[in-house]
This record gives C-alpha cells, structure tokens and sequence, in this order.
C-alpha cells in the first residue's frame, strides 16, 4: 500500500478537502450550465401549474437535514460517535422524504407540464439532476453510518465525515436555487 | 480506506479470472440488470416492456460501476464503502495492467497503450475515408457508411487528443517531476482510468446499430432524429467526461498540494503547468458537453422538448453549450502538448527555457480566455448578430498569449545548442505545424473571412495542424522522450528518424492542400466532391496513406524497443527535471528517498546547482 | 561583425527573403477561386489582408527556426548560451502581438463586419424564401407566387440585391454559394436572411462554385445536397419568373421538380 504521510506531504484529510473542494466547484459549473439552459429556453417564464407550496415544504426539509448534517459532523469532531449516528440517520430519512416528495411532485406535473414541453423538460431535467446528487448523497451518508457501526471511523477519519456532510451541505444549497429559479422567479 | 486496513496483496492466481474479464462479466451483469429496471419500469406503466434506446442507456449506466467495481474496485475501495476490509490489487509482471492498479506509473502505461490503439484504430478509419475521397462519386463506403465513418474517426480521435498526453505523461511523468510518490487520489485515478474502456467498447461497437451520423459534434435535431449509434455518442461522451473531471481534480490537487519541499512556482517544470492548467479546464467546462449530450438523449428517449422546434425547443442552445465545452477542450488537446514541447526544447538546446514568466502567462492566458470564445464556432448561426463582433474580440485576443508559447521556444533555441535527437525533431516541428494551425485560425476568427472558410476543409486542415501538428506531434514528442524513462530501454535511433521524417512530411502533404480545398468550395464531412477538385482530392489521399504508414514504423519501434531495446540509464537525455533523477523505470514510490528542490529545472550552466537533491536514508 | 551581431544580421536577412518569397508564392498561386457577388467583395479583401499580414508573422518564425537549426546543430550535447530573457524581445514580442490583435480586429474585422452589416439593411430588389430538407432545397419567389420543390436550379438575376430567407424543414443546413462567399444557417423554427447581388451572369456549368451547397453536415444525403445556381439577366429572369408564375397557375408545381437526382436524394444508395 502507497505510504502517505512522508515528510514532505500534507496530511491526507488535507487533500481530501481539497479534492473536495475542487469537485463542488465543478459541480457548481454544472448547475450553472443547467440554470443558464433554462433561462435561454424559458426567458423568466413560470408554468402557473407548479407546485409552490411544495416546493416550500421541499425546502424546509432540505434545510432541516442541513442542520443535521452540520450536528453530525459536529459529533464526530467530538468524538461523540452515537450522537453522529444519530444526526445522519435523521439526515438520511430527510432526504428519503424529500426524494418521496419529489415523485409525488413528478406524477402530478407530468399531467400539468408534461416533459414534452420546454417547461417540462428544463423542470425534469433540473430537478432530476439535482434528486441524483441527492442519492449520491444519500449514498454517502449511508456508507459513514455503515462504517461508523462497524467501528471503521477512528478518530483520524473525522474528514470522511466532514467530507460526506461537506457534499451533502452543497447538494442542500443547490436546492435553494434550483427553488428561486424554477418555483420562485 | 486510510485506516488500519492491512495490507492484504490479492493475488489472482491460475484459478482466478484475470480482473479485467472479471470486469467484462459484471458489466456485462450490469447492462442487463439495468435493461430489466428500465423494462419493469415500463410494464408497471403499461406501455410495452422493451424500447431498446431506453434499455441501452440505463443498462451501460448500471454496466459501467458494475465494470469498474469487477476489475478490482470492489477489493480495493467499494468493500470500505460498507465498512469491510479492502485489498490492494497488486501482482507481478504483466497482469499488473489488467485491473484496478493505483500506481501512478501503471496506470500511465494503461492510458498511454489504450489510447494509442485507439489512435491507430481512428486513424485506420481515416485511411478508409481517404480511400473513399480518391475521386468523386462513389469509391468504396457510400455516404451513409462515410458519414457514419467520419464521425466515428472524429469522435475517436477526439478522445485520443483529450486524453493521451495528460493520461499518459501527466499520470506518469507529472507526479514525479514534481517529486510526490503518487498521485493524490491513487483510487481516483484508476477510477479514472477504468471509466474509458467501457466508453471506448461502446463507441467501437457503435457500427452495429448502424453509428451516428452527426460527426463529433452531435448537433440536433439531427441528433434527434439519428441512428442509435447517436447515443452511444452521448453516453461514451458523458462516461469520458467524468473521468476528466475526476482525472482534473487529481492532477489539481497533486500538483497544489504534494510538490516537494523547495518546488517553489517559479521552478515548477513548465510541462506542469500546462497539466495543472488543463486541469483547470477539464474540471469546469466538462459538465456542460455532458449536459448537451444528455439534453439531446432526454429528447430522444423520453420525448422532452429541449432542441426539437416543433414542441419549442432551441436547437441553437445546444450549440452554445456544446461550444462552452469544446472551445476549451481544443486546448485540452493541445496544452498538455505544448507543455511536452517547452520541456524537450532546453532540454535539448542546453540551455533554460526562454522567458519562463512569460511562457507560464501565456499558458494561463489562453485558459482564461478559452472560456469566452465559443461563439466563433457559429458565426454563421447569424451571421450579422452584434455578439459575434465580441467573440471576434476574444477570439483574435487569444493569439496574444499563444503568441508567448512561440516566445519562449524561439527564444528558447536562439543561441542554444541543439542537439538533434528525436524528441527534439518532434518539438521543433510542433513549432512549425502549430504556426500554421495558429496563423489559420486567425483567418476563421475573423467573421467576413469565416463567412466563406467556416464548415470548409480549411476548418479540417486548421484543425489537424492544431490537433494533429501540436497534439499528436506532442504525443510522439513525449513518447520518445519518456520512452527510456518508462521503459527502462533505448528505442531504435534510426527507425525513429524514418517514423519522424515520414510523419512530418506526410502530414504536411495530406493537410497544406486541404486549405486550398477549403477555398475552393469543398466543404467539410462531405463523401462526395465537385470533379474539379479531384486531383488535389487524389493528391491528398495518397499522402494521407503514407502519413499512416508511418505509424507502422513507430509501433514496430515501440514493440521491439519495449522488449528488447538496450538499457537506456536513468538520464539518457543529460536532462534536469525530477523524474531523471530516479532509475528508470523508477522505484514504486518513486525516489530512493525524499526530493528536495533546491534550483532551477532548466538550468544547464556547467556550474548550476541541481535542480533537486534526493536524501536517501532519511524515510524508510 | 561579431558573432552574435552576425546571427541577427543573417536571420534578419533570411526572413526578408522569405517575406518577399512569401508575398511572390501568395501572388502566383490563385488562392481564391472567382468572386461573383458584390458582398463577396469584402470577404477576399479580408481573406487578402489576413494573408498578407500572416507573412512576416509566419517568415519570421520560420526564419529564426531555420537558422538556429543550421547555425547551432551539434552532434554531442554541448552547453548553449545561458540566456534566460531579454526583458526588451519579450516586451517588444508582447506588444507587436497584441497591437497586431487589435489591428487585425479592426481591420479587416470590424471593417468588414460593419461593412457586410450596413450592406444587409438596403432594400433588397427581389426576395427568395429557401428551405432546406433533407437533402434538397425548396424555393420560393414569394413576390411572384412561385414555389418550385427541390428544383434542379436555381435562377437569379444579376446586379439585383437578393434577400435570401432561409429556414429548414427538419435539420440544420447552411446557405453557400462557394463563387458568392456568404454563408448562413438554415436553422428548423427560426428565419434567417441573408442578402447577396450577383454581379456577372454566370452558372454551374461554367463554374462549379455557383452553386447553392448545404454547408452543415446533415447526415446521409449532405455531400449531394447542393442545387446549380444560374445568374441569368435581369430581364431573362423576369421572363423567367413570369413563365413559372403561369405555370403554377395549372395543375402547380412541376417546374423542375424533377430534380431529384440532381442535388437531392444523392443518399438512398445505401440504407
């Protein structure tokens, strides 16, 4: 196994931030492209049809699992490895709810905006990227909760859960703007 | 992962499927499990069970973790997703190659060979659209099978440009010019690695659906409407895009974070730079062609609007999308490349790269600015529109730092002593090939010149002697000038030369005429041409069979200089930078013991201090 | 003459040589085959400048790559001279580069752009409507009631300003007639325009770049996908036009729509 941790090289947390850091940004780049498509196709059009209300409750829920990623990661720089368990296992029933949420929000729309509609189309495919990184997410989170009940997360690895949290914090916050320029604008 | 994981080396021995099979299989597992869900899916909606592109898409994107996870991820890393113990994979000799390896210098060795077939094979299909072009009318393919040919070489060797130089020296070469051990992410790098052979294996069994017919560029509604083949386009697109990312975000964070002590910026080897800023561009501008190509498999599967004018889409967005990926990706191609060039040029002039300040603004120059020119590729969307006077702008503003590139290689050779082994043959021809590629494409930024050159073979002849006569040149560049690094053996001097001078001569023949083509009203992807333009047509096509030809001599060279080639030593080249300071091949980790950099990379002054000390003893 | 004044006084002198090679070879070789539109005009004037800059650019490269790789080849690596810049080359480098950027944006670019831009907006003397389709082109002389389905050619008067709208009924094609250098796309669900005046009666047959070729690759049929264009008299073509009016009059269109196998359909050979 490649030895890391000569002299001369940064610990690795440091460039698993790092890293991570990097693939946010172009993630960012990615929603970015997206956002544009939409403008470029809709202008500041709105489908009077979408769900507002529900998309608020949407919201409230991501922003309450970002909260409790945040105590989890909290958890975990303390040491305090049953409150982390805790915290993700709350996060990850968040965002099951969320993506439960986001099918009943499909089938309705597909009546409403079916996806052979710019509308549609820019609604699905915006939101549908987004419910992916959320399963990516969700994946992640699972994985730590996994580890951490195997006693595999020492007191070294609290990057990984910082890490995972770092990720789903983005996907979060990515949501309030899918929210401002699909529900809102 | 990082934890107390013992090390375990997992040896597949005579019982075991060679990893790589293994892989095969469980993609293989993956498709059909992804076709099932897709089909399921469908009979639980009540619409029919089977529509093939459905199946197709879901089932090669459940194949390729199912693939990745088979060649050996499952040992080395996804069994830690779960908590369980990992193994490294890790055996002697040549099946090391053949599954999920993290060292650096193996999965170097992976890229280079993988995209070297590739290259050969791409450029077979070349040979078979030449033969078609030798005269008018109908030769050999006829247009659906030209068409479908053209934009199979196109989409191939695309990938080949991308990927080849930063896959094959910036995993090899890089992490140990700047003296780290590995890579900074060794798991993502082989993830890296292993996403493109199930993206290669789609695309090479395209021609079964019947291939695509849109080039490499995939605009709708022709995309829309296109063969199958058009979605394998789309998937290798967006699975090889991920590996660019994934690959960026290491070299990014290798080279940021795990330079040896004393490599300041200003000493860090100029070919570094280019991989760090290539980097840069791959990390950001890839997710938006995998966004386009999506946008257009969405319209084709399931139906949705984005480019189809009927139901209000734009087929004009796609462009802009594509383009805001792919104006940069040129310079993926050929950044990498120049880095090669700027390397080999002291190296073999004895002398420090010119005006170093400047090279490195100049490379740093045209990342920037590679973002805000992608419109020049659609000037005749409207022709007139105000906003194409901008891109002009930028366009033409990009000559400025590329301009610093020649800077420092004329200068560079200008008083030098140059010592005219075969890589430096290589460089100074990149010089000369990428002077034309350059000069010609000021002519296409500029919209009443592109008015009647845009979509004509003076774009193909442009673009071959930016991709080709920098890209590819730098590739062989880079090829015989780490061959006796990653080998540890010399290649044939004199069949070296052959293979040079062939190529060189035979791609200038095969592209010079092809400007004169351009101007004379044949325009590009075309299986047919105006009788007038036959002999010219006739006169390229031969030439182009001898530049193939040329790649015979090299692969004879490579394969028998690889096996039996003559010790070459750790330095064959008297050159600076870290990786000739270590045995050739190097050592798993590199260096006998910890770099430190302590002076210029590229100072060849009889009494300069190295660049590096190595301080052996002092680790293991 | 030191060395090293030497080197530069011979370099010096081989890229004069080559300029002066260049601009000879440039004006022997007929790059640009026979201009047959007025707005044409300011696409070889830019074409011509661009090339006439390039020279020195390119001879002085070639020049200083020539001359190092005679003058300082050796066969053993020896050290060279360790010049590391020279602050004054590389400044003077930078700013002839970019002051030949901004040179070249302005002119030809922004010249000719705004050329090209306030020749679109005179009144045009006749309008064309051309749709392209997989892989023919229909005409339209809406002024004249004429519609002719993918016609073998297709007639235009000379010295008269042609507006051309294009649109596409499937794909995206381009607008190009090599002899009149313009070019535009013909892109499904939107309307472009383009303006040309052929100057000089002329035809396909007589040159095969007066012809009307798709431009943007548009699958099987896209390399046949070009139609004869003939650029008749004015009057010729008012004749012409009125003949094909009476004769859409009838049973319609069957003014050349026989042309089939001439520009269009060239892509069924093969399935």
């Amino acid at each position: 196994m490649t030895v890391h941790g000569a002299a001369h090289h940064p610990p690795y947390a440091e460039l698993h931030r790092f890293g991570l850091r990097l693939f946010i940004a172009s993630e960012a780049f990615l929603f970015g492209v997206l956002f544009a498509a939409r403008f470029y196709l809709l202008g500041f059009e709105r489908a009077e049809a979408v769900n507002v209300t529900l998309g608020v409750v949407l919201t409230i829920i991501l922003l309450t699992a970002t909260w409790s990623s945040h105590r989890a990661a909290a958890a975990a720089r303390a040491g305090d490895r049953g409150a982390m368990q805790g915290q993700l296992l709350l996060t990850m029933a968040l965002g099951v709810l969320f993506l439960a949420l986001v099918v009943v929000e499909w089938s309705a729309g597909f009546r409403e905006f079916p996806i052979s509609t710019p509308y549609g189309s820019i609604f699905y495919l915006i939101t549908g990227t987004h419910s992916l990184h959320l399963l990516i997410g969700l994946f992640v989170l699972a994985s730590l909760f996994l580890q951490a009940r195997r006693g595999r997360l020492g007191e070294g690895d609290v990057w990984k859960v910082e890490g995972g949290v770092a990720y789903w914090q983005f996907v979060d916050v990515v949501w309030l703007f899918v929210f401002t320029i699909l529900y809102v604008l | 992962m990082a934890t107390a994981t013992p090390q375990v080396e997992r040896r597949l021995g005579a019982s075991g499927l060679p990893f790589a099979a293994r892989g095969l299989l469980w993609g293989l597992g993956g498709f059909v499990l992804g076709a099932a869900v897709v089909a399921i899916i469908r009979a639980l909606a009540g619409v029919g069970a089977w529509r093939a592109d459905q199946a197709i898409v879901v089932g090669f994107l459940f194949s390729v973790p199912a693939f990745v996870l088979g060649v050996g991820a499952w040992e080395t890393w996804g069994r830690g997703w779960f908590g369980l113990e990992t193994y490294e994979y890790d055996p002697p000799g040549w099946r090391r190659y053949f599954g999920f390896n993290l060292d650096h210098k193996v999965i170097g060795v992976q890229y280079l060979v993988t995209f070297l077939t590739v290259f050969i094979l791409a450029g077979a299909v070349a040979m078979l659209m030449r033969t078609e072009l030798m005269d008018p009318g109908r030769t050999v393919l006829g247009p659906a099978s030209f068409t479908r040919f053209m934009s199979l070489h196109g989409f191939l060797m695309v990938l080949v440009a991308v990927t080849a130089v930063p896959g094959a020296f910036g995993n090899y070469v890089m992490p140990i010019m700047v003296g780290a051990e590995d890579m900074a992410f060794p798991r993502l790098n082989a993830l890296s690695f292993w996403l493109w052979p199930p993206a290669i294996l789609l695309l090479l069994a395209s021609p079964l659906v019947g291939g695509w017919d849109t080039g490499w560029t995939g605009y709708p509604p022709l995309a829309s409407v296109n063969n199958l083949g058009q979605i394998f386009y789309a998937l290798a697109f967006v699975v090889g895009g991920l590996s660019s990312i994934v690959a960026s975000v290491n070299f990014l964070t290798t080279i940021v974070k795990m330079r040896a002590r004393g490599l300041t910026w200003g000493r860090l080897p100029i070919f570094v730079w280019a991989i760090l800023l290539t980097g840069v561009l791959s990390l950001f501008f890839t997710q938006s062609v995998a966004v386009a190509v999506t946008m257009v498999t969405l319209d084709r599967i399931v139906g949705a609007a984005f480019f189809e004018p009927l139901l209000g889409g734009a087929p004009v967005l796609y462009q802009h999308i594509f383009w805001f990926y792919s104006h940069p990706a040129v310079y993926v191609m050929v950044l990498p490349s120049l880095g090669v060039m700027l390397e080999i040029l002291p190296v073999f002039s004895r002398k420090p790269l010119f005006a170093y300040r400047w090279a490195v603004g100049g490379i740093i120059g045209i990342s920037v600015l590679s973002g805000v020119v992608w419109a020049h590729h659609m000037f005749t969307v409207s022709a007139l529109s105000n906003a194409n006077a901008g891109f002009m702008l930028s366009t033409e503003a990009i000559s400025v730092p590329t301009g610093l590139v020649f800077l420092s290689a004329v200068g560079t050779i200008w008083r030098g002593r140059l010592w005219m082994k075969v890589p430096m043959l290589f460089a100074l021809a990149m010089v000369f090939n990428f002077l034309i590629g350059g000069i010609t494409g000021v002519f296409l930024s500029d919209i009443p010149a592109d008015y009647q050159l845009q979509d004509t073979y003076w774009v193909v002849a442009h673009f071959h002697y930016t991709i080709v006569g920098a890209g590819i040149f730098g590739l062989f560049a880079g090829i015989y000038y780490w061959f006796p690094k990653i080998t540890g053996r010399m290649f044939d001097e004199r069949l070296a030369r052959v293979h040079f001078w062939m190529m060189f001569v035979g791609f200038n023949l095969t592209f010079l005429p092809m400007f004169w083509l351009g101007l004379n009203g044949m325009n590009r992807r075309i299986a047919d041409y105006q009788p007038e333009l036959a002999p010219v047509n006739l006169f390229v096509s031969l030439a182009g069979f001898f530049l193939g030809a040329s790649f015979l001599v090299f692969l004879w060279n490579f394969v028998v200089s690889w096996k039996k080639g003559p010790p070459a030593g750790p330095n064959p080249w008297g050159a600076r930078t870290l990786e000739w300071q270590t045995s050739s091949p190097p050592p798993k980790l590199n260096f006998e013991g910890i770099p430190e950099v302590v002076g210029d990379p590229y100072d060849f002054a009889p009494d300069a201090p190295r660049h590096a000390e190595i301080e052996v003893g002092g680790e293991r | 003459m030191s060395g090293r004044r030497r080197d530069l006084v011979v370099t010096g002198a081989l890229w004069v040589v080559l300029v002066i090679v260049g601009v000879l070879v440039v004006r022997s070789v007929d790059l640009l085959p026979a201009l047959r539109s007025e707005e044409g005009a300011e696409v070889d004037l830019a074409f011509n400048t661009l090339l006439l800059y390039s020279i020195p650019v390119f001879a002085f490269v070639l020049a200083v790559l020539l001359y190092s790789v005679v003058r300082w080849r050796v066969d053993e690596p020896e050290t060279g001279d360790q010049i590391r810049d020279v602050p004054a080359f590389s400044w003077g480098w930078f700013l002839v580069s970019t002051a030949l950027a901004g040179l070249i944006f302005v002119t030809p670019g922004l010249t000719g752009f705004f050329a090209l831009q306030s020749a679109a907006t005179e009144e045009p003397d006749l309008e064309v409507r051309l749709t392209g389709v997989q892989w023919h082109w229909d005409v339209e002389y809406p002024e004249a009631g004429v519609a002719l389905e993918a016609p073998q050619e297709i007639l235009l008067p000379a010295d008269r300003r042609v507006r051309f709208e294009l649109t596409s009924a499937d794909v995206i094609h381009a607008f190009w007639v090599p002899a009149f250098r313009l070019k535009q796309d013909a892109i499904p669900g939107e309307t472009t325009e383009l303006i040309v005046t052929p100057t000089e009666v002329s035809s396909y047959d007589a040159d095969p770049n007066v012809r009307l070729q798709c431009a943007e690759l548009c699958g099987t049929g896209h390399a046949r996908m070009y139609v004869p264009v003939r650029v008749v008299e004015p009057a010729e073509f008012e004749a012409w036009l009125t003949g094909a009016a009476m004769g859409m009059g009838g049973d319609g269109m069957d003014m050349g729509s026989d042309g089939m196998d001439m520009g269009g359909n060239a892509g069924h050979d093969e399935g």
